[in-house]
This record gives C-alpha cells, sequence and structure tokens, in this order.
C-alpha cells in the first residue's frame, strides 16, 4: 500500500509537470528540433556554420518567409490563400515588364498594388459573395498566371537593371538587403499582430466568428484586409526573387504558396483559424530553410528532400492535433 | 481499501473514492469520495469550479484520473471512453451542449445507434416511432426533422434530456440540466425524473438552485475546491445549511432592490413582425430602467433581441433608438447606436474558446484599452482583473485559455465583458446561466449599478425571481407575442405564469 502509495504519489506529480509543459511544448518542440537540425549538421558539414553559409540560410529563406508572414494573417483569420505563388509571379513580371517604361520606382508601385488588389479580390469573393477560401483564392491563382502568361508572351523576361537588381543580391553592410526587408516586415507583422487592436481582431475573428461579431467586430471586413495583406507580401517577395534572379520565368512563384503554409503550419499556425504567431512562422520558415541548406551541403538528392519537406509537414500537423486533443 | 474485494449487493451502486485530478495549475479534484445507492436521487452541489463537471467527465470516461478508484455495482471500473460508460448503464447530459449542429433533433438522438431496415437502410419510421415514445414520456414535444442549429439553447438543452433518457441507462448524470429551462420544462424535467426513480434509475444532478436540489433530491453532495465537504439529507437540511457548505461562510441570497430613477425614452419599438417569430411586438425602454422580459421557451424573447441588436431582419414595424429609425439587420448601425446584446449562447456566440480569460474579457470594448490602435498591455491587464475580481472568476491567471474554465466560469467572463463594454442599452439574454449562488447576487448588484449610472436594460431570464427581483417593469411574451404587462408592483409570479400560459 505504501510503496504503490508513493509510486502513484511519483506518476502524479510526473504528469502534473507534463500538464504544465505541455502547452508550451508545441512551441517549444520546433526550437529544439531546429537545434537539434543545426547540431547535427554542424557536426556533418564544416562549411555549415560558417557565417557566409548562415546569411546564405538567412537569404534563401527570405523570399519565401516574407511570403509565410504573410500567410499567417490569412490562416489565423480562418482563411486560406492559394493564389499568392502566382500574385509573386506577375509582381516580377510587372516590375520587370515595366521598369524600363516608367522606370523603377512606379513599376515596384504597379507590382506591390497589383498584390493589395488581387488579395482584395480573394477577400471579397470569400467576404462578399461566400465563396469557400480554397475555391476563390484556387481561381484568382489561375487568373493571375494567365494574366502573366499572356504579358510575357509565355517567354522568361529579363531585366538588366543595375539598381533593379540590388533589391535581390545587394547588400547593407554585411546583411543581405533581402534579409533586411524580411526583418521589416517580420517586425512589422508581429508587432501588428501580437500589438494592435488590429491584430487581436484577426484572432478573434479565425477564433469564432459569430462571437466576433457579437462583441461588435466587423468580421468581414478584418477577414479582407488579412487577404490584401497577404497579397501585398506576395508581390514584395516576387519583387525580391525576380531581382535577385533578374529575370521572371512564366512559371515564376508557382510552388511558393505551399512553402509558406508549409512553414506557418510546420511552427503551430492552426489551419483552421484562430491560432499561430508571427515568430512561431519564422521558426517553421527557419526549419524548411535549414532543410535545404543542409541537404543542399550533404549533396542529398532533391526528390529525397522533397519527401523529407513532406513528411515534416504531416509530421507537425498531427502533432499539434494530438497536443490539442489530449487537454 | 480490502484488496481482492467480492461483489455484495449491499454496495452503493457507485463508490467514489479517494479520486484526485490536476489540471495546469489547478487541483480540479482533491481526493473526493462519496457514494450514490440505488435508487436515489443524489443532488451535487458546489461554487463554480469547484469541481462537478469534472468529477462527472470522470465517471463518464471523458477525463482519466489521476488517482483513486471508482466503483460501479461493487466492481471497479476505469473507463477511458464515453461509450464504455454508456454501454456499462451510465448516461450523462454534459454541461456544454454536445449536438450535432447540422443534423436535425432526430438523428442527433439516435446517433450511432441508428436503426438498420433491409440493405442496412436507414430505418426512418422505427426511430421516429421511438421518438415519439421518448417525447411522450418525457413530455418535450419537438418537430423531429428541426435542424439543431436552428434551435435555441433551451431547445437543445431538452433535446440533450431526450437524447440521455433514450439509452435507458440505469445511472443518469445531469449536469445543470435546468440551468436554461423555464417553470414550465422544468416541471416536466421533475416528473420525469421522479418516473425515473419509480422505475428504480438513478439520478445524480447538478444544479445551482438550490431550492431544486432539496425539493428533488434524496441526499445532496456538496464540494467546495475540488474537495469533499459532505453529504446532507434532503428532508433534513436548508438553504442555508447548503450555501453555508458551499462557501464556508454565511451568505445572503436575496437582492434588495431600491427605486432607480428613470431618464427619457432610449428605445422604441412599435409594432414589430416577423413571420413565425413574433408579431406586433411594441414597448419602450427608457434610461435607468430594467425591462425584464418573461416567458416559456420559444416564445420569442431571443428573437426578438436579435432583431433589435440587427442580426434578423423583420417583415413590418419600426425600432428607434433616440428617435432614429435603425435599418434592419443592420448590427454594425445597432452597435454604433449603442446596442449591445449578451447572447445567451456563450460558446457560439458569446466567447472566442481559444483566446485568455484577460482577450475575451476585453474585447467587446477593445478600443478603451487601444487608443491609437495599440493595445496597452497594463490597462488591458487592470480591465481584465477588475473584472476578475468583481465576478469572482475562478482561475489560474488572467492568461488561461478560456475554454478551460468551469462553465460558470465562462459565463461570468461573458458577463464581465459586455459589464466592460460602454453601451446605452444592454440586452442580457440569460446573463447568469450556470452562475452559482454568491456570484449571482453581485451580478444583480452589477446590473443594478449599471441602471443607476443611465443605462438601458433589457433582461431576459428563465428565472422568474430573476426577473421579479431585478426589474422595474416586466413584459411577458407568449407564442411570439406580447400578453401581458406589469409594473414592478403589480407583478407576480401566478400572473406571468398565467400570462405565458394562456393560448393565444
Ligand atoms: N480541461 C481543463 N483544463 C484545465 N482546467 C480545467 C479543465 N476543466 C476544468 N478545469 C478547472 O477545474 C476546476 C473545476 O472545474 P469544473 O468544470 O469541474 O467546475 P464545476 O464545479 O463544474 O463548475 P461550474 O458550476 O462553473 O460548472 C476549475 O477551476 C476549472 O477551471
Ligand atoms: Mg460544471
Amino acid at each position: 500500500m505504501t510503496s504503490g502509495g508513493q509510486v502513484a504519489r511519483k506518476s502524479l506529480s510526473l504528469q502534473k509537470a507534463w500538464f504544465l509543459t505541455k502547452g508550451r511544448l508545441r512551441s517549444l518542440g520546433i526550437v529544439i528540433g531546429l537545434i537539434i537540425m543545426i547540431l547535427f549538421l554542424a557536426l556533418k558539414s564544416e562549411a555549415f556554420l560558417k557565417p557566409a553559409n548562415l546569411l546564405n540560410i538567412l537569404r534563401q529563406s527570405s523570399v519565401v518567409g516574407i511570403m509565410a508572414v504573410g500567410m499567417t494573417f490569412v490562416l489565423i483569420v480562418g482563411g486560406f490563400d492559394l493564389s499568392v505563388g502566382s500574385a509573386m509571379g506577375l509582381a516580377g513580371g510587372l516590375a520587370v515588364g515595366l521598369l524600363p517604361k516608367i522606370g523603377l520606382g512606379p513599376s515596384l508601385l504597379v507590382a506591390l498594388l497589383m498584390g493589395i488588389v488581387a488579395g482584395m479580390v480573394n477577400g471579397l469573393l470569400v467576404v462578399k459573395l461566400n465563396v469557400n477560401a480554397f475555391v476563390a483564392t484556387l481561381g484568382i491563382m489561375n487568373i493571375l498566371r494567365g494574366i502573366l502568361l499572356m504579358y510575357s508572351g509565355g517567354k522568361t523576361m529579363f531585366s538588366p537593371d543595375r539598381s533593379f537588381a540590388l533589391i535581390g543580391s545587394g547588400y547593407l553592410g554585411p546583411i543581405p538587403i533581402p534579409v533586411v526587408i524580411f526583418t521589416v516586415v517580420t517586425l512589422c507583422s508581429a508587432f501588428i499582430l501580437h500589438r494592435t487592436r488590429f491584430g487581436r481582431y484577426i484572432y478573434a475573428v479565425g477564433g469564432n466568428e459569430e462571437a466576433s461579431i457579437f462583441s461588435g467586430i466587423d468580421a468581414g471586413f478584418y477577414k479582407a484586409a488579412s487577404f490584401a495583406i497577404v497579397g501585398l507580401l506576395a508581390a514584395l517577395s516576387g519583387v525580391v526573387l525576380a531581382s535577385r534572379l533578374q529575370s521572371v520565368a512564366p512559371m515564376a512563384g508557382s510552388g511558393y504558396e505551399l512553402d509558406a503554409i508549409a512553414a506557418a503550419v510546420i511552427g503551430g499556425t492552426s489551419i483552421s483559424g484562430g491560432q499561430g504567431s508571427i515568430w512561431q512562422t519564422v521558426a517553421g520558415v527557419f526549419v524548411l530553410g535549414v532543410i535545404n541548406n543542409g541537404f543542399n551541403i550533404l549533396n542529398v538528392n532533391e526528390y529525397i528532400q522533397l519527401v523529407f519537406k513532406g513528411a515534416i509537414v504531416v509530421a507537425a500537423v498531427a502533432l499539434d492535433t494530438y497536443s490539442k486533443r489530449k487537454t | 481499501m480490502v484488496e481482492g474485494f467480492t461483489v455484495n449487493m449491499d454496495r452503493p451502486l457507485l463508490e467514489i473514492v479517494q479520486v484526485s485530478k490536476y489540471f495546469p495549475g489547478v487541483k480540479a479534484l482533491d481526493k473526493v469520495g462519496f457514494s450514490v445507492q440505488k435508487g436515489e436521487i443524489h443532488g451535487l452541489a458546489g461554487e463554480n469550479g469547484a469541481g462537478k463537471s469534472t468529477l462527472i467527465k470522470i465517471l463518464a470516461g471523458v477525463y482519466p484520473k489521476d488517482s483513486g478508484q471508482i466503483f460501479f455495482h461493487g466492481t471497479p471500473v476505469d473507463f477511458r471512453k464515453p461509450f464504455q460508460a454508456l454501454s456499462q448503464g451510465i448516461s450523462v447530459i454534459y454541461q456544454e451542449l454536445n449536438l450535432v449542429p447540422q443534423l436535425d433533433v432526430i438523428s442527433n438522438i439516435f446517433l450511432g445507434r441508428e436503426y438498420y431496415g433491409f440493405l442496412r437502410r436507414l430505418d426512418n419510421l422505427k426511430m421516429l416511432q421511438e421518438y415519439e415514445t421518448i417525447c411522450d414520456s418525457v413530455g418535450f414535444h419537438f418537430p423531429p426533422h428541426r435542424l439543431v442549429r436552428d434551435l435555441s439553447i433551451a431547445e437543445q438543452q431538452m433535446v440533450e434530456i431526450l437524447k440521455a433518457i433514450s439509452f435507458n441507462a440505469e445511472l443518469i448524470i445531469m449536469d445543470e440540466p435546468t440551468s436554461s429551462l423555464t417553470e414550465r420544462e422544468t416541471g416536466q424535467l421533475y416528473k420525469v425524473i421522479k418516473k425515473l426513480k419509480a422505475q428504480g434509475k438513478t439520478i445524480i444532478f447538478i444544479s445551482h438552485f438550490i431550492d431544486e436540489l432539496i425539493e428533488l433530491s434524496d441526499r445532496i453532495t456538496v464540494l467546495r475546491d475540488g474537495r469533499y465537504v459532505g453529504t446532507v439529507d434532503s428532508r433534513k437540511t436548508s438553504k442555508q445549511e447548503i450555501i453555508g457548505m458551499m462557501v464556508g461562510r454565511e451568505i445572503n441570497d436575496i437582492f434588495e432592490y431600491s427605486e432607480r430613477p428613470r431618464g427619457e425614452v432610449f428605445l422604441s419599438v412599435k409594432n414589430l413582425s416577423k413571420q413565425g417569430l413574433f408579431r406586433d411586438i411594441s414597448f419602450e425602454v427608457r434610461k435607468g430602467e430594467v425591462l425584464g422580459l418573461a416567458g416559456l421557451v420559444g416564445a420569442g424573447r431571443t428573437e426578438v433581441a436579435k432583431a433589435i441588436f440587427g442580426l434578423h431582419h423583420y417583415d413590418a414595424g419600426e425600432i428607434t433608438v433616440g428617435g432614429k429609425r435603425l435599418v434592419p439587420g443592420k448590427a454594425g448601425q445597432a452597435i454604433k447606436a449603442g446596442i449591445g446584446l449578451l447572447p445567451e449562447d456563450r460558446k457560439r456566440y458569446g466567447l472566442v474558446m481559444g483566446l485568455s480569460l484577460a482577450k475575451n474579457l476585453t474585447l467587446a470594448n477593445l478600443r478603451a484599452v487601444s487608443p491609437l490602435g495599440v493595445i496597452q498591455a497594463k490597462k488591458e491587464r487592470d480591465a481584465a482583473l477588475q473584472m476578475m475580481k468583481a465576478l469572482s472568476i475562478k482561475t489560474p491567471g488572467l492568461h488561461q485559455i478560456v475554454r478551460y474554465l468551469s462553465g460558470g466560469n465562462q459565463q461570468k467572463v461573458v458577463f464581465g465583458k459586455w459589464l466592460l463594454k460602454d453601451c446605452e442599452l444592454l440586452i442580457l439574454d440569460e446573463p447568469t446561466r450556470g452562475i452559482d449562488v454568491g456570484a449571482k447576487l453581485e451580478v444583480y448588484r452589477l446590473i443594478d449599478e449599471l441602471a443607476r449610472s443611465g443605462k438601458a436594460i433589457i433582461l431576459i431570464s428563465c428565472e422568474l425571481p430573476e426577473i421579479l427581483g431585478l426589474s422595474d417593469r416586466i413584459l411577458v411574451m407568449n407564442q411570439g407575442r406580447i400578453t401581458a404587462q406589469f409594473s414592478r408592483a403589480e407583478a407576480s409570479q401566478e400572473k406571468i405564469m398565467a400570462a405565458a400560459l394562456s393560448v393565444v
């Protein structure tokens, strides 16, 4: 009896400890995973921890990172956006195509505006016409891609402009410009999402739209605004990519929407809305970035990379659902 | 505990021995033990967050217990899934309603145990017949094919009761089944419970209405802060004793009304009609006044409230606020005009379950803590803390996710949220559903204070004493129409019931 009691008490306190940590486990898990990966790669390859390589990872992560940060808004508000990859391609195409005609500033402006407008169209479809976000953005994805194909005539567009190329390839001191842009976008977004009324309403609408309406929140506005934000950031990432490559292929950006969603989801943002954070998404972006970079360093075949990335996304979501069901 | 027990016919039907349960930061149950005899109605009382629901969820296999033992029929049981408890003869009505909103009433009742006919086609006729039998025995009659999402909370509660009874279980546990029912339905439920008892069934009944517990049950067990306080014989106890056991001190549960100054008319509703929901509704509410809306379940009170708040269109009539006419069906406009609606359905309309206590409390009035759009953490914390204290919300902290609060504490958050909201007219639809005796009195004081500060208040409640105690004027609705109007002095329980029940 006594020893049994002791065992029971011990397992009890263990259980309590487990309960207490479980809530944070999710965001902690991803950081631990990231650290383990970094340690593993550092042991495997000397090149990995070199500052140049680390900066390289940051730069490679920036393009998808900018978009993933935007995607976080849409996912938290309870939406979904498949059109961002096409918006990214079209933004790059517009910037490159218009640059010789109207100059650098205006062409960038047009590209970014296009992103906002595309996002707003998504938002209106979802909010006003009640089209399912998946379907609406699938349609817009095809429309935007079609526009880029028509605009480019199906051919890769090149930009020889030196100052345009700086956006993707330049440095601010030792830091690549895309990293600077990504950092600024992240900081601004985190501030908006976590510190402002606007951000709080995004969580509320995603968590329970009906309750938000009863609380006096114009739910439709916040949904539409989230789509506009991801549209803008998708266009921005498109410009960075185009500038880095100094060209825009007809299928540029395609597939990025899935990477962005994957990054957010790996970070712990819920597909069903109301949950997640910018920091978690950024962690997810780095996980993907480290995997890409590490596999390249280790010379792992690209097909295996894909399998691995897919598995990580599924594992992250499964872990998430599991821990939710248990509490 | 003796190891190697023998099955003993004299043992109680259910024995709970030293059961403990932890949640992060909360000891929900601390070595609770008592037993329930076969064939008795066993009342369970305790303040909000005392551990009542947790205990029955453990009995039903929703949560695993951390330690302790449970004996059913003298045999130790440890259910890990609700269907295990059900198959052993334990059926539960949970405090949070758990129906599938997209399905109709009858599909919900037979969910998971549908009757099949030839070629595994659903045998709808058989289910319908059985449904009618259950309805007859209980005395609730629902169109079997109404969708659950269109039902009010009280109606959903009644469907849950039908469902729990239809299992023909030996032990039926009811977690606050009457919290949203009006007099008539409550009376029907009592009859059903007594009938079940006569058939030899055992009932565990949780309620915050102490009178009800004393009247209905044979014995009452009281929990406080997750601990067992005692079990008393209902015939030999008093309301004061039970409350004393619950709270650990004497409290007065009677709200003292005193005259309030009344201002000008704030809201006026004229000849409002909507097909099938309400007809020819006309009334006014003044600033500083509490207008009570009484009536049975389904009388149309919530529907009128939603129309005023702009969530329903209406076919005819008009609503004016401060002389200005409101456009039908525009919630945004009603909000701008200073109207707030505390909804009866806290899970669906009242709370964002995944957000914290503090974030929910400030959600309806976020502007006050975020001038310039940036949330000021300190202001938000202060506002939330003030409500948490005023309503004695039991929680490990302001950051606790609302989903993990007990039902009554969730309701306190809903009330606190609308209390923080700064509006001129507050429509309170069942503001105290599930709130315990002591906290209820505090809620009454706060409503009184609001009215005194010049707000207009419409109070909808299934509890007549609550309406009688707080209101300056009382309207009675019956089948979508206003059938009587009383001043505070004229009103009485009998008169209101007569007007609520009369055939129109
Ligand atoms: N899933 C959960 N996670 C964390 N804490 C919980 C959970 N469920 C209940 N609690 C906590 O356990 C305590 C007991 O809750 P319980 O729901 O049993 O109270 P109750 O007696 O039913 O109260 P009420 O009268 O308000 O329904 C409360 O402090 C509550 O916050
Ligand atoms: Mg409860």
